[in-house]
């Protein structure tokens, strides 16, 4: 009786004891706050445990889903080791248990994540979490709770994640988002391309596109990622097309006799595209006002003008050229004019993609029988490239800028194309999708 | 006129398959095929006078073959004046996707633009682009890449 009594004390105690503590955290942490620097060369992965979440109402199976995707999230970044042992300290009963921070010290995990599932009906779940750097005993940043349908626990798992990532890496987030990209399927020269949907890392799959006659290539999501723009044969030749992913409805953009568009992408507010338009002999870049449907040209040289994108603020746009010989970067003002060559490296320099904030620029690179992905600076400088293989190409970014998508072709006549991820530092190369080509990576899902 | 065109025309494709590939193995045995197809026939078009067009890496120049087919593809299109074409410019898988389909667009406007010059009312012709989509070898070789830089002009009646 007594220690029942105790239990309960301790029970209705502790939250108050939690709250102060993270009012206090602040103040009472002691040194450097547990934090990775990224930005460093090789990472030694901080050791992060994971215990399952609580079920609290009958919900083991999401509660297990749930850890193992913010698990797949957190390792998948190269930079936390997970340590899930199931032994009796990862035991974890009730949320608001105290942490015995030394069980936690002896298996040596820097940091720690306990979360709790609870349902307050039969669609709706709640799943709370606190994150602790075990040795300075301190909880980092509030505990925080989401609410969401049942179906929507991979998302809530995400946004646990991110919050997890962010409050130990000082970075913005990027799991709670998707990619677009082009499926493949069949013989090489003939292969079937369907328009895919997915979350950042895979799941949820849904096929966008099921004509399956004509071909469709490189999806661009708009800003606040309810549309794609692609490029598609159904008209007989390259056109872009705006897709609305919740009806599934599209409209064909350019629909000029006698012309071919491709390689479009949004302007950061949504109002304007930039692609290429090829008449005749020549490609250059043009601007389309989505609204307006009125259009300006950017370019106007006799050289193949392509694969424009716009810079975060708007007012730039990076393409490539081969004006001077070889396929090269230039940056121009958005509204057409004096363009300036960024890329003097030795070969050939494609498909520039401005990062979503700040001014680093993603290209293909082309040289000596290789090709790579890489960065540089939109003043040309800082040059370095991340991948080498017999075909990359068409890099995407994370919605924080950490993280380069791409396809990767395998040669021969076999060779099929996969999507691949690696971290801006070169580190954590790593497939994420067979048989798949030209990603493009949402931003944060709101 | 058009009588010299066409005479010139299948003088021209005698010399091509004299020189080249006038008899076809067929199951190990030989056959006459090409002088016997008549040249008002589709199949003239396609199999005695050629639909391919091949190109140098990274190029649009229309080489001396390719100009001598292009002749004798316009001399056709003038006498059989009820076909429209449509010529598809190809790129091998060696470059980008987006710089890929403008080049395989370049190759068809500068095959267009010969037939053009030739004396085809353009109004017949259309063109597009694959770019490295579908490739006619798929060999990572230049063997294959060779075969893939390429247009070809496809007949078709209205």
């Amino acid at each position: 009786m007594k220690k029942l009594f105790c239990n309960s004390l301790i029970s209705k105690i502790m939250p108050l004891i939690l709250a102060l503590s993270i009012s206090l955290c602040g103040s009472l942490a002691v040194g450097k706050p547990l934090k990775i620097e990224i930005n460093k060369g090789i990472i030694e992965p901080l050791p992060l445990a994971l215990p399952s979440f609580v079920a609290e109402n009958n919900l083991s199976e999401i509660a297990e889903n749930l850890t193992s995707v913010i698990i797949g999230d957190l390792q998948g970044t190269g930079l936390f080791k997970i340590i899930e042992d199931r032994t009796l300290i990862f035991e974890i009963t009730n949320f608001n248990n105290p942490i015995r921070f030394s069980d936690w010290k002896t298996i040596n995990s820097q940091a720690l994540l306990v979360g709790a599932v609870s349902s307050n009906g039969t669609t709706n779940i709640t799943v709370k979490f606190r994150l602790f750097d075990v040795f300075s005993e301190t909880q980092i940043g509030n505990g925080l709770k989401f609410s969401g349908p049942k179906k929507g626990w991979r998302r809530i798992a995400h946004k646990i994640a991110d919050e997890v990532y962010s409050r130990l890496t000082g970075e913005q987030k990027y799991f709670d988002s998707r990619v677009a990209f082009v499926a493949q399927e069949g013989p090489k020269n003939n292969l079937k391309k369907r328009l895919v949907l997915m979350d950042y890392d895979g799941a949820n799959q849904v096929f966008l596109t099921n004509e399956e006659n004509f071909l469709v290539l490189a999806p661009r999501f708009s800003p606040n990622g309810n549309k794609l723009l692609f490029t598609s044969y159904e008209s007989g030749s390259p056109q872009i097309y705006l897709l609305d992913i919740r009806s599934r409805t599209k409209i064909i953009l350019q629909e000029k006799p006698g012309t071919m568009s491709f390689s479009s992408s949004f302007s950061p507010n949504g109002e304007d595209i930039v692609f290429s338009l090829s008449t005749g002999t020549n490609t250059d870049i043009y601007k389309l006002n989505v609204a307006s449907n009125s259009r300006s040209r950017l370019t106007s040289s006799v050289a193949i003008d392509t694969a424009p994108s716009f810079s975060p603020d708007g007012s730039k746009v990076v393409f490539e050229s081969d004006r001077s010989g070889t396929q090269q970067l230039y940056i121009m003002p958005s509204n057409g004019g004096n363009a300036k060559r960024i890329s003097f490296g030795k070969g050939s320099y494609g498909t520039p993609f401005w990062a979503p904030k700040g001014n680093l620029i993603a290209f293909t690179k082309q040289s000596e029988g290789f090709f790579h992905i890489g960065t540089m600076t939109s003043e040309g400088l800082e040059e370095t490239l991340l991948t080498t293989s017999f075909l990359d190409e068409g890099p995407t970014w994370s919605p924080n800028g950490r993280v380069i998508m791409f396809t990767r072709e395998i040669s021969g006549s076999g060779g099929s194309s996969t999507l691949y991820s690696v971290d801006i530092t070169g580190q954590n190369l790593k497939p994420v999708r067979a048989n798949s080509s030209d990603p493009s990576w949402s931003k944060l899902l709101n | 006129m058009k009588f010299f065109f066409k005479v010139i025309c299948i003088i021209m494709s005698v010399l091509t398959f004299a020189c080249t590939n006038d008899i076809k193995e067929t199951n190990g045995k030989p056959s006459m095929i090409n002088s016997l197809i008549d040249f008002g026939e589709a199949e003239y078009f396609t199999g005695v006078i050629g639909q391919t067009i091949l190109f140098d890496i990274d190029n649009t120049d229309l080489n001396e073959s390719a100009r001598y087919i292009l002749t004798s593809q316009a001399v056709w299109l003038i006498e059989n004046n009820k076909y429209k074409i449509i010529i598809n410019g190809y790129t091998d898988e060696l470059g980008t996707r987006g710089y890929n389909l403008a080049l395989g667009a370049k190759r068809s406007a500068a095959v267009r633009d010969f037939l053009v010059l030739n004396g085809v009312d353009e109004v017949r012709i259309k063109t597009s682009t694959f770019g490295k989509e579908r490739p006619l070898k798929i060999c990572s070789s230049e063997k294959c890449y060779s075969a893939n830089r390429r247009t070809v002009t496809t007949i078709h009646r209205n």
